[in-house]
Order: C-alpha cells, then structure tokens, then sequence
C-alpha cells in the first residue's frame, strides 16, 4: 500500500461520548458567577463614590485630605473599594487564564500568581488607606 | 495553549485556478477550500467560476454545480437543500451558514468558502462532527420521568408548550457553537451554545422531571461557564434561534437554585 493511501494513525480511541463527558461536572462554577456579577454591580456603585470623593479632595492640602479621608465612613467605603475591585479583577483575570492557557503547571502557576497580585494590591491599598487615616 | 497562528501544516496556500466556462457571459468566482488529509499536503484555495445562467439561485446550487460540471472531486455535505436538515453548513465569506438558503448574490465577489472554523477537517468542506454530536448526546436530550407513563401522552398547558419555542427548532447544524471563540479554544470542556440550547430546551419542558440533574450536569466553570456572551452564536444562527439568551437563563436558574 502507497503511503497516500495510509490513513493517519490514531492517537486516542476514546469513544466521542467519554471525550465529551470528559471527568464531570465540577458540580461548581455558578458561586464563581454569582461572585463575578455582584462585585462588578458593587463595583459600579463604588466607582460613584470615589468620582464624588474625588471632587471633594480637589484643591485640598494634604491636611484637609487627610481629614476627609480619615472619616470613617470615608475610610471604610475606601477599603471596601479596594476589596471589590481587587476581588472582581482576580475573579476576572482567573477566567482569562482558564479560558487561553492550557498548559497545566503554567495555568497553576498563573493562577496563584492572580490571586497573590491581587492580594498584594489590596492590602497594599489598605496600607495607604491607613497610613493616610492614622496619620502615621 | 490556545494557537494564535495556524499549525504549518494548516497554512491555506493558493490552488489551482479552473479553466471559465466556455461560452457563459454572467460569471461569479468562486474561492474554495480544499483538503484532502490523505495526501499529506497542505490546504489550499481552489479558483472556480461559476455560470450563473446555468445554476440555482443559492450558494449550495453553485457548489453542486462545480462538483457536476468542473470537479467532481469537491466533496461537501448536503441533503434537504431547503434549510431543514443542517448538512450544508459551512463558512461563506466569514460567516458560518447553511449554504442552501443564502442566495449567491448576497456574497461580494469572489465568494469564499470554507469549512465550519476550527474543526478537525474530514476533507474539504466535511468538518469532524463526532464531538459536537457527542455533546448533544451528553445533555440527554430526552424526556426523563419517574412518575409511571400516563395511558396516553404527557399533558402540556399551551403556555408550557409556548415556552420551547424557538428552542426545539434547532437543527444541529454547528453554526453556532463554531462560530464561539470559547468554543474554539475549550470545546474538549465547554459543551457550546448548540448543546447547551437543547439542555435548556430539556430544562424548560414542564413535563420532565429530572431538571435538579441536568442543572447538576451544568454547573461546572467549563461546561457552561465559558460562555462569556460573545453573542456570535445568536448572530450566525439561520434559523434565527438565540442559544444565547438560553445560556443565560441556565446561569438565572442556575443562580436561583443558589441564592
């Protein structure tokens, strides 16, 4: 037989079935989702705040910001900003990484990566939010 | 590691252009792809011109008139011609649809042809379904009950009947789930609109009673999730079905079934 006629070599015979079952259903992903529309609805809500604080610090010295920001209810609505934010852009990177790398160590990799720079950025921005409020 | 370039061996080079019909003075051209995974080449772009005063209105009457009057080793799929069975989908210009109900003059010249984007290619304009059935399978779409048979059918109020329209007119055709990037990069994991239209269809049958475990099979960041609501699938469909708007009401149920 030529070898035009040879008809390439199978790698798998797993039925289309098993391929498509694959292991299962996670039985998880909607908390994901739930998790990913409440922080960007929050998030949008939070975004008016900071606009409206924004305006409020314009022109200010650092004394006056200081007290602004120092308010509690100032200082709380900060730090729950950046829980939202820094939450919603884990939970979003999270799915990119998933979505486009397939290679197992790398996805694992990328994904404690995401999870530590969005720790870092929040407690980073929860720092300077102290720093600012205690005046240290 | 999704491939933002095509493999060597997938690179489309130019064909060979066919000799124009003799005699014929309205003409279309024609650019179609060619594979034939028994040679070992490469694909390529076949040049056809086609006599319009000879052929069909439609995109599929021009392809059955190459196979017949210039190549007959041009292999496509085809049955109803009418748009009811879904054989003859493949990608016209960029846009996945089913070449019987398109007409030839909606398409800018030349008019380009290829197979359903990112299948394993059987030959030509075939792709590899087996996984896409395979998904449809999966969902099992069936009635599923426990409840004893009635002596005669299952009784459904018009209203519950109403909601499976534009659900179960789904012809399998893969337009939809083909035209997904999610589905381009995830579809050994992501069961793509098509499947994930008919598990709905399933959901939303007042008559079947196995809903907590067809929910139960979705729930998974891959097998649903990777919808992200591209909204191509709702775009491409011919039959003007919304597997989108289906995805979205599995995520609501599946949320209300949570919260």
């Amino acid at each position: 037989m030529s070898a035009k006629c040879t008809p390439p070599e199978r790698k798998s015979f797993r039925t289309p079935l098993g391929r498509a079952r694959g292991l299962g259903s996670a039985g998880d992903g909607t908390g994901h989702f739930m998790a990913q529309r409440a922080t960007a609805a929050v998030s949008f809500i939070l975004l008016l705040f900071l606009a409206v604080l924004f305006v409020a610090l314009a022109g200010a010295d650092y004394e006056q910001a200081r007290r602004i920001v120092g308010e509690p209810l100032v200082a709380s609505g900060l730090v729950f900003t950046a829980a939202a934010f820094t939450w919603h852009m884990k939970l979003g990177m999270q799915v990119i990484i998933e979505d486009y790398v397939h290679h197992e160590l790398l996805k694992y990799a990328l994904l404690t990566a995401n999870v530590l720079f969005c720790a870092a950025i929040f407690f980073l921005a929860l720092i300077s939010i102290g720093r600012v409020t205690f005046g240290l | 590691m999704v491939s933002f370039t095509l493999p060597k061996n997938s690179r489309v080079r130019e064909g060979k252009v066919w000799p124009k019909p003799e005699g014929a003075t309205r003409l279309k051209e024609f650019r179609i792809y060619r594979f034939d995974p028994e040679t070992g080449e490469n694909p390529r772009l076949d040049t056809y011109f086609v006599d319009l005063d000879d052929c069909g209105p439609m995109v599929l009457n021009a392809l059955i008139w190459i196979k017949d009057n210039i190549d007959s080793t041009l292999t496509f799929r085809r049955s109803c011609r009418e748009g009811i069975c879904g054989s003859c989908s493949m990608n016209i210009n960029g846009e996945n649809t089913l070449a019987c109900i398109r007409s030839i003059e909606e398409f800018d010249e030349p008019v380009r042809i290829h197979p359903l984007p990112h299948m394993e290619v059987v030959k030509d304009l075939v792709p590899d379904l087996t996984l896409f059935y395979a998904q449809h399978r999966l969902i099992e779409p069936w009635l599923k009950t426990d409840t004893p048979e009635p002596e005669r059918e299952w009784l459904q109020s018009k209203e519950d009947r109403a909601k499976l329209d534009g659900l179960y007119e789904c012809i399998l055709c893969a337009c939809c789930s083909t035209s997904c990037p999610s589905y381009w990069w995830n579809q050994e994991r992501f069961l793509g609109p098509a499947a994930l239209l008919q598990a709905w269809r399933w959901i939303a049958d007042s008559r079947d009673e196995a809903i907590d475990e067809r929910l139960d099979q979705l729930d998974d960041p891959f097998r649903l999730y990777r919808c992200h609501t591209i909204m191509n699938c709702t775009r491409v469909c011919p039959k003007g079905l919304n597997p989108a708007r289906a995805i979205a009401k599995i995520k609501r149920t599946l949320t209300n079934r949570k919260a």
